[in-house]
């Protein structure tokens, strides 16, 4: 695995226009992604991270704004790429899954139509038959057969749907892959089959991919690093056995105690206590402060910064400030 | 585990069968229960566990009267439900309640918490004059951690969160004083976070008030975390039962081993996924006259018999039971 970012993202914020108000939504979030690496963004509803996500491709529209920041992919600006750049760049190099992809397909036209509709757009030298070919290929790779290819999508049930959708983001073999809540709608079992199905693709093709979710003991089983948003901040970030195991920042460590464990030792666990912050009225100092246990007067006044705590684990807390860069 | 004492519910056999408009189905009716059969104790959880559409809910609101029944028993402290006089299922209504997925369309958006908590308590006259009603609802807020309470009895639905949403509706429950309560995925809807919080909230009212709960939940985690006793669905079946950590740690109907193998687990990082073993992934519609055991067209060691018929309960311990051909003498 390259230690060569594919996609870095530099300071970036994303706001909401909402009357007079501007709600920042992402605030200044920094981090990478690897070439062949899977990145996991947790965080809770509201947090931004499919905010972020949108704003990666640049897919977001008014009333979102990106005030500051840059996305460099390999080197380039995504957000000053003109129309043409962004077309290009969109599902060839990076293609995007949304939350309950599967109700993206249009119920009335055919899966094969769907399906070659991406590839004649982006490819539109090739012949018929080689277009069709492609997306039978395609719905080979994720499990389904192809000569299921003319169904329409009620035809499907939502596991294949979200199959189909896997194999329309994969059909111009981007380098990256944005999967926002792939298997939450899911039942488990096809969950599992869908994650199994996305570890054998990356082991085929060395996408990297960017998996948002809130379900850590998912990201647990499938990605080398993981960020942690709490209210449109980035609170940490570390390699996925740290993030799991050693958890640093307070906020980490409450939405790591909220899982109950299926094996292991059964325990009593809390939570965390209080609600999600409002982002119509954001605090002075951190934002987690007001349900912090381990809360101090600086926490109040000031918002403390991303450090390294040691190298590949970053955090953004008033306990780590001391002896850090 | 009270086993011995006399349970509060006690289901025998239930079956119910949807009409089917066709389409889906040839058959004019599917089967969304087939021979369920289990007990709920009171200080006691039992979880009902399974995908969507196994008939989880389906149990949920046939016990509380929202569906009625096909065939089979119903008794509630010995008294079969379905016989009730409309007085009797006032009464009936005030022991056995439910708390829903969504928490948000669950509260009406132009009422007041105060006003939701009032209604139940004026209704099964809990009450008797105003200020003793205030009081009421005052140390019942306080009671789910709604504090202030003065001040949060004052708000409406919009002004709390999903997790205050899920609070007032455990309140109104309480509020009642049910025997039952019957949470059909009460924390699915909510923020991590937030979830434990509610969990814990209902752990304290099964202890506190020795309330009989049934969790409809589809993770295993929770249902481990909270209930004490577990029910595996699975397309309208009961097909495996018992202590929960058994159930967890030594599951023996192939359907509850692949769901179990199924569950995201940090702790299994690393280790050797063992490969899933599914025949076919349809799963079928079931319905009056369909046979044999509803897992057979994806398990891996179906028999011809499993085709025919549907086994019949084979106790693995003193409280594991499971309806599998692989176990038993037959």
């Amino acid at each position: 695995m390259g230690e060569e970012p594919l996609l870095d993202i530099r300071g970036l914020s994303v706001e909401y226009l909402v009357g007079d108000t501007r709600l920042r939504a992402v605030d200044k979030v920094s981090f990478s992604i690897n070439k062949g690496e899977t990145v996991g963004l947790a965080g809770e509803s509201g947090c931004g991270k499919s905010t972020l996500a949108f704003a990666l491709a640049k897919l977001h529209k008014p009333p979102a704004l990106i005030v500051e920041g840059e996305v460099l992919y390999e080197g380039k600006d995504v957000l000053s790429f003109d129309d043409e750049e962004l077309r290009r760049f969109r599902w060839k190099e990076t293609s995007v899954v949304f939350q309950s992809a599967m109700n993206c397909l249009n119920p009335v036209i055919s899966i094969k139509d769907q399906m070659t509709d991406v590839i004649r757009a982006h490819h539109p030298e090739m012949k018929s038959a080689e277009v069709l070919d492609r997306a039978r290929e395609l719905l080979q790779i994720v499990g389904i057969h192809p000569d299921r290819l003319n169904q329409y999508p009620h035809q499907f049930s939502g596991g294949m749907r979200q199959r189909a959708v896997l194999a329309i983001a994969l059909a111009l073999k981007p380098r990256l892959i944005i999967m926002d809540e792939p298997t939450t709608a899911l039942d488990v079992v096809v969950e599992r089959e869908i994650m199994d199905q996305l570890a054998e693709l990356k082991e085929q093709f060395g996408f990297s991919v960017l998996l948002i979710s809130h379900d850590l003991s998912l990201m647990g089983e499938i990605t080398d690093r993981i960020a942690v948003m709490y209210a449109g901040k980035l609170v940490e970030i570390a390699p996925t056995e740290d993030v799991l195991f050693k958890p640093q920042h307070p906020y980490t460590q409450g939405l790591v105690n909220s899982f109950p464990h299926l094996f292991g030792e059964k325990k009593e666990l809390t939570g965390i206590p209080g609600n999600p912050l409002s982002l119509y009225s954001p605090p002075k100092g951190c934002y987690f402060a007001e349900r912090c246990g381990q809360r101090m007067s600086l926490c109040e006044s000031v918002d403390p910064k991303l450090v390294t705590i040691h190298p590949g684990h970053k955090t953004k807390c008033h306990l780590f400030a001391q002896g850090a860069s | 585990m009270s086993s011995l004492a006399k349970p509060v519910f006690s289901v025998k056999r239930l079956v119910k069968d949807f009409p089917s408009s066709g389409g889906i189905s040839k058959e004019r009716t599917i089967r969304a229960l087939n021979d369920v059969s289990f007990e709920l104790h009171a200080g006691e959880a039992l979880a009902v566990v399974g995908e969507s559409g196994s008939g989880k809910s389906t149990i949920a609101r046939v016990l509380c009267k929202l569906h009625p029944k096909t065939s089979g028993e119903l008794l509630f402290n010995d008294t079969e439900i379905s016989d009730l006089s409309k007085n009797e299922i006032k009464g009936y209504r005030e022991q056995v309640q439910m708390i829903f997925q969504d928490p948000y369309g669950s509260l009406n958006p132009v009422h007041t918490i105060y006003h939701h908590l009032a209604r139940p308590l004026k209704i099964h006259k809990k009450v008797n004059n105003k200020k003793e009603l205030t009081d009421k609802i005052h140390s019942l807020l306080e009671e789910v951690g709604l504090v202030p309470a003065a001040e949060t009895a004052k708000k409406y639905p919009f002004e709390l969160s999903g997790g205050q949403r899920q609070r007032v509706c455990i309140a109104k429950t309480l509020a009642i004083g049910a025997d039952v309560v019957l949470a059909d995925e009460p924390t699915s809807a909510l923020d991590v976070s937030i979830r434990l919080g509610i969990l814990n909230l209902m752990q304290k009212m099964k202890q506190e008030h020795n309330v009989a709960f049934m969790y409809i939940t589809h993770d295993l985690a929770t249902a481990r975390y909270f209930a004490e006793r577990t029910a595996v669905m699975y397309v309208g079946h009961m097909v495996e039962w018992g202590e929960t950590e058994d159930i967890i740690k030594a599951p023996k109907h192939p359907y509850t081993q692949l769901l179990i193998s199924a569950v995201p687990d940090p702790l299994k990082r690393n280790k050797d996924a063992k490969p899933l073993h599914v025949k076919n992934k349809d799963i079928p519609i079931w319905s009056a006259a369909s046979k044999g055991c509803p897992f057979v067209s994806r398990c891996g060691e179906a028999m011809d018999k499993c085709s025919q018929n549907m086994p019949e309960i084979t106790k693995i311990s003193e409280k594991h039971f499971v309806r599998c051909y692989l176990y038993g003498d037959s």
